[in-house]
């Protein structure tokens, strides 16, 4: 571990100034200057290393290295308190690095700035003692550089003339040289760290710096255990599609009747960098799921699992039902039938939304959007979970016959469609409760211990 | 779980048996009252009905008992609970046992007979016993205080006694509520309010949710989010575009292009609406 070379006091490299700071005298060495490097490599080795201490998960199996001497006691993937201290390890020097530019207090601040816009996040979210719990993280992600350089054909057709009842068309090959390189296209190679989370926080490819072990000062690192061919297919979707847009805007391809032309980009080099992140996992109250946050601590960009209360939920509903009730009451006479009527299309919209809201949770607990962590051979066994798409909707379903039901019968009593329209709203409401329980399942993350085949027996 | 399906599944079914057994109730109403049309039509031929014709002021009250709802007695006492609405315009009660078009256009039809073609202020109570429908027609000034949502809620109060063959009652009871409109006054509506606010609840559940929905999520950055980020180059040159053959697509001309200019303005129109309830 280095310390600092004026006191021997605890170094930590601080975002706002840029510079490694001495937390007891306060010296500021620059780190790509400063010689007390936590970089392990000597003369003889062939490839450069740095190292630090590593603490390992007893829960989930995670391991964090840190570079200073303060110890791990918490796992920022699974909040489990077990972290076991390990020895010294070894790891190859990355080919970039993007230093943290964002403090932790800007992080909980751009946390918090997000929290507070969703206004019906439960307030164990936003209490200190969670908030406390963010870490600063460089995970290692794979950056990828595409090109072409050649000549490609595209085909297209473009509207001649009329003959009687058939349209000709000419059809082209359009031919061009194109030179496209795209560089930075980045995914994360870890596996418990969700694409959810590493494909909304992008980040800014240019302000990254040669690798210096020295910005690693203060934070924790996470290593590699995902294949950085897993992502080849993502990034040269996301070149291609820009590519075909270029080219699409360009006068020719039009002329021509191209409206969609197509590039193909190569995969021609891929390099590690370390990237910052600010992580924070909350542990809910049954033990057995968990809400992540993080932050990007290069641009501060936030995303974040979050619940909803629902005793929140409700008494904000119902606020807003008050305003509504004195805009129908004065601005609205809605017959009885059309109260039917609305009824069973409010009872649609809640069965569709249970549709959505469970073909969702079956991706989300299934992992099918989630190619990293199905990367890894020993996640493919993983506890493989149904969500029944019918588990919650009998209700919707009730509440869309009656209505209709009463309309068929077309009584001459207004009652009985008052009546009908009561219960299937009441069902609606009932159907509510399961929508936020739904939504709460879709943004919480089973324990990462919990997903492996035998994991409950871990707790 | 299985207790609460018990009890919903339960609930339907009772729901449904209910529906059907006051389905029955009705068709039992149904053949008493078609019945009873029997003899009021039979009545009607005997006696052909005078209508009784009052003039207070400016306006007319006019009782047109066609169907024989009423009887003398009750036609006098409907006469004295529409007086105080001539203050505010004509006003009219319309009994009739067969009627070839909508009671709506029966109403305005009417009305305009008795009252002039042009704006008058006033309002016709109408009872329709061969569609089986009560209906408030106004006009004038009359239609800006009972519009036509007003009066469906007027029917919606009163047409209980109607099915229940108390027309007099009825009546009356529309025009007191009629009264209390023109009067400034606010009449009973306790089952809108009741589903105004279960329908409040409901809508504001919906927006709360979505609200969540949209806020609560966590967005996948885009494509040009991805790319701003990235070093990139792109050069196309030399485009040339050969042309490799013709295809053809059938494709038949529309007989049916070219329409025609849009129409005139409408002729001018009868003025005055309402509403009604079956029963």
């Amino acid at each position: 571990m280095i310390k600092c070379p004026n006191c021997t006091g605890e170094l930590e490299f601080k975002p706002t100034d840029k510079q490694v700071v001495c937390k007891y005298c306060g010296s500021k060495f620059d780190p790509k200057e400063f010689d007390e490097k936590v970089t392990m490599s000597k003369e003889n080795e062939a490839v450069a290393t740095y190292s630090g201490k590593t603490y390992s998960c007893s829960q989930c199996g995670a391991e964090l290295m840190t570079f200073d001497e303060t110890a791990i006691t918490f796992c920022s993937y699974c909040g489990s308190q077990a972290m076991i201290e390990s020895k010294m390890m070894k790891q190859n020097n990355p080919d970039f690095i993007i230093p943290f530019a964002k403090s932790r207090e800007e992080c909980i601040e751009a946390y918090k700035k997000v929290v507070s816009k969703s206004l019906f996040t439960p307030n164990y979210m936003k209490s200190d003692v969670t908030l406390e719990k963010f870490r600063g993280i460089y995970l290692p992600y794979c950056i990828y550089k595409l090109e072409n350089h050649g000549s490609i054909t595209n085909k297209g057709s473009k509207y001649s003339h009329r003959v009687g009842d058939y349209q000709y068309y000419n059809d082209y090959s359009i031919t061009c040289d194109v030179d496209a390189s795209y560089e930075g296209i980045s995914y994360d190679l870890i596996s418990k760290f969700y694409d959810k989370f590493s494909t909304s926080i992008p980040f800014d490819y240019h302000k990254k710096e040669e690798f210096n072990p020295n910005y690693l000062i203060g934070y924790y690192a996470d290593t590699v255990d995902v294949d950085s061919s897993v992502y080849d297919a993502d990034a040269r979707g996301v070149a291609q599609r820009d590519a075909s847009h270029r080219l699409s805007r360009i006068r020719e391809f039009s002329k021509y009747g191209c409206s969609s032309p197509t590039v193909k980009l190569n995969v021609t080099d891929k390099k590690v960098g370390m990237f910052p992140v600010y992580f924070l996992a909350i542990r809910n109250k049954d033990n057995k799921t968990i809400n992540y946050a993080v932050v990007n601590g290069q641009t501060g960009k936030v995303a974040a699992d979050l619940p909803i209360s629902f005793a929140k939920y409700l008494i904000g509903s119902l606020l807003l039902s008050v305003v509504l009730f004195f805009i129908l009451d004065n601005f609205f006479v809605i017959l009885p039938k059309a109260v039917c009527v609305f009824s069973a299309i409010c009872a649609v919209l809640s069965l569709v939304l249970s549709c959505v809201q469970a073909s969702g949770l079956n991706n989300r607990v299934n992992h099918t959007d989630d190619i990293g962590f199905m990367s890894k051979d020993v996640n493919k066994n993983f506890v493989k979970n149904k969500v029944g798409i019918f588990r919650y909707l009998y209700k919707e379903i009730i509440a869309i016959i009656i209505p209709i039901v009463a309309l068929i019968l077309n009584f001459v009593y207004d009652g009985y469609y008052y009546g009908a329209s009561f219960i299937a709203l009441g069902l609606v409401i009932l159907s509510f409760r399961d929508l936020v329980k739904e939504h709460n399942m879709l943004v919480s993350n089973k324990l990462p211990q919990l997903e492996k085949r035998g994991g409950d027996e871990h707790e | 779980m299985n207790k609460k399906k018990l009890i919903l599944i339960v609930l339907c079914i009772c729901t449904l048996l209910f529906t059907f057994n006051v389905r029955a109730e009705e068709d039992i109403f149904d053949t008493v009252s078609d019945n009873n049309e029997v003899v009021d039509s039979e009545s009607s031929e005997e006696f052909d009905v005078e209508p009784t014709e009052e003039v207070v002021g400016q306006y007319k009250i006019i009782i047109e008992d066609d169907a024989d709802l009423l009887t003398d007695e009750q036609e006098k006492e409907l006469l004295k609970d529409m007086r105080p609405l001539s203050e505010y315009g004509n006003i009219a009660f319309k009994s009739i046992s067969t009627n070839n078009t909508s009671t709506n256009d029966f109403a305005r039809t009417y009305y305009h007979d008795m009252f002039g073609h042009g704006v008058s202020n006033g309002s016709l109570f109408l009872i329709d016993m061969d569609n089986r429908e009560i209906y408030i027609f106004s006009d004038g000034n009359n239609y800006k205080i009972i519009n036509n949502s007003k009066a469906y809620l007027i029917t919606d109060n009163i047409y209980k006694m109607a099915s229940a063959g108390d027309y007099y009652g009825c009546a009356s009871e529309a025009y007191a509520e009629m009264y209390t409109l023109l009067a400034g006054g606010k009449i009973m509506e306790p089952m809108r309010h009741i589903s105004n606010g279960v329908l409040a609840i409901v809508i504001s559940f919906f927006t709360t949710f979505l609200i969540v929905l949209s806020s609560s999520r966590i967005k996948k950055a885009n494509n040009s989010e991805i790319i701003k980020n990235c070093d990139v180059a792109f050069n196309a040159n030399n485009i040339v575009g050969t042309k490799t053959g013709t295809h053809r697509v059938y494709s038949p001309v529309s007989e049916s292009s070219g329409g025609s200019s849009g129409g005139g303005g409408g002729g001018g129109g009868s003025s005055g609406g309402g509403g009604g309830h079956s029963f």
